[in-house]
């Protein structure tokens, strides 16, 4: 993945979202799809999809758990995946710098 | 409402005729029909499993489905007899062994159903009733769904529907389309031990499926077919012989996620189809059910409906 890649939520601000036992279930307008999604993965979505501009895996993982976890090589790596994910089901789009 | 008229009130040599004349007109669940066939074996097994069924008045309804089956016409009628399905002009299946006729036209049923009522979200389940709360049974062929329906129906739940459960979108209930249990090989011999009360149509061997019969919906399922429910219970159904009776709880987002493998037209229906069954599902119990032993099943759906039903917890 691009350093200089910026990352944005596909979610329409209106998609209904159900939270049941710390479980979120997602609805896509744009695809008619539906996802099961855990609590920390929603968080991530959720992050993208309340900032109105994209953002990079560090301003990402700043929001999520402050400026240490840029530093975090782990932390960075899982974020990436997740966001792939995001990516391979319709839910986000990444852009080249 | 003008008084009801069963199917089953017809002289068999009326409902012959007017099944051949394409004239014999009913209703189940949400569907009126306009049924035809010249095949004297499908005017017994539609005169015997339709029964209990209403029959609507030829003029002034406004038919659903006008579904045909007959004998395929030409030289092959003297060698191989084949029977084919036909809607509106339109023949969807390869034609079958003319033997085949009677379930055929069953399978058509429920493909014009599945290919033509989105105006209601098609779940691929049996559906069955008790005390006001829907149990659906989503599964794929082979999992024993409609073998336990068939057990349910006769120990006191109402059938709705034991392979399509049809859910209005615009109220968030299930309708009944109380039509003949379909079942297979086996499981005939099964029903028929467990349940001797029942009526089945005769059993037709070779298909796609095996051997297959219909069994008769009971006739207070037929009666109370106008009768919408809400869900209380999505059972994942699956037979595993020799093994014990097992029931986990699914969570709700599971247990939602998995009924969508089942459903034919979700995507159809949108934000609204996500928000009905949202609602739908949110008060309702999920939860995996193996069993082997038919008596065992039916005595925990007893317990289910009670509300006392152990389950294991979700993992």
């Amino acid at each position: 993945m691009s350093g200089a890649a910026r990352w944005s939520c596909l979610l329409a601000e209106n998609s209904p979202i159900r939270h049941w036992d710390g479980e979120f279930l997602v609805f896509n307008p744009a695809n008619a799809s539906t996802h099961l999604i855990g609590a920390p993965a929603f968080e991530v979505l959720q992050t993208l999809r309340q900032t109105p501009v994209p953002l990079s895996l560090a301003e990402l993982a700043e929001r999520l758990l402050g400026a240490e976890a840029v530093e975090d090589e782990a932390f960075l790596a899982e974020l990436g995946t997740c966001l792939q994910q995001f990516e391979d089901l319709g839910l986000a789009e990444t852009l080249s710098a | 409402m003008s008084e009801r008229v069963r199917l089953g009130a017809l002289p068999p040599q009326d409902l012959q005729a007017r099944l051949a004349a394409g004239r014999l007109c009913l209703r189940t669940g949400p569907f009126s029909l306009r049924l035809q066939s010249r095949l004297a074996h499908v005017a017994e097994a539609v005169g015997l499993l339709y029964a209990e069924h209403p029959l609507l008045p030829e003029e002034g309804t406004f038919f659903d489905f006008h579904p045909r089956v007959d004998a395929q016409p030409g030289l092959r009628r003297w060698l191989r007899p084949q029977a084919q399905f036909e809607l509106d002009g339109h023949r969807p299946f390869s034609p079958m062994a003319l033997a085949q006729a009677a379930p055929m036209l069953e399978w058509g049923l429920n493909w014009c159903v599945t290919e033509h009522a989105h105006q209601y979200i098609v779940v691929h389940a049996a559906a069955i009733e008790r005390g006001g709360r829907v149990a659906v049974l989503p599964a794929p062929p082979g999992s024993g769904k409609s073998t336990l329906c068939a057990a349910l129906v006769n120990r006191g739940w109402r059938l709705l529907s034991d392979e399509l459960a049809l859910i209005d979108p615009a109220r968030g209930l299930l309708l009944p389309l109380a039509r003949p249990v379909s079942l297979k090989n086996r499981s005939i011999e099964v029903i028929r031990s467990f349940a001797p009360e029942a009526r089945f149509s005769a059993v037709v061997h070779d298909t796609l499926k095996g051997s297959v019969a219909h069994m008769k919906p009971p006739a207070e399922s037929v009666r109370r077919d106008q009768e919408p429910a809400r869900l209380g219970w999505i059972v994942f159904p699956r037979y595993e012989a020799g093994a014990p009776l097992r029931a986990q709880a699914l969570s709700r987002a599971r247990g939602f996620m998995q009924l969508l493998d089942h459903a034919f037209n979700y995507h159809l229906h949108g934000s609204r189809g996500f928000e009905c069954l949202a609602e739908m599902v949110a008060p309702a119990q999920s939860l995996d059910f193996s069993y082997s032993q038919l008596d065992e099943a039916t005595r925990f759906f007893e317990r289910l409906a009670a509300d006392e039903a152990p389950l294991e917890r979700a993992t």
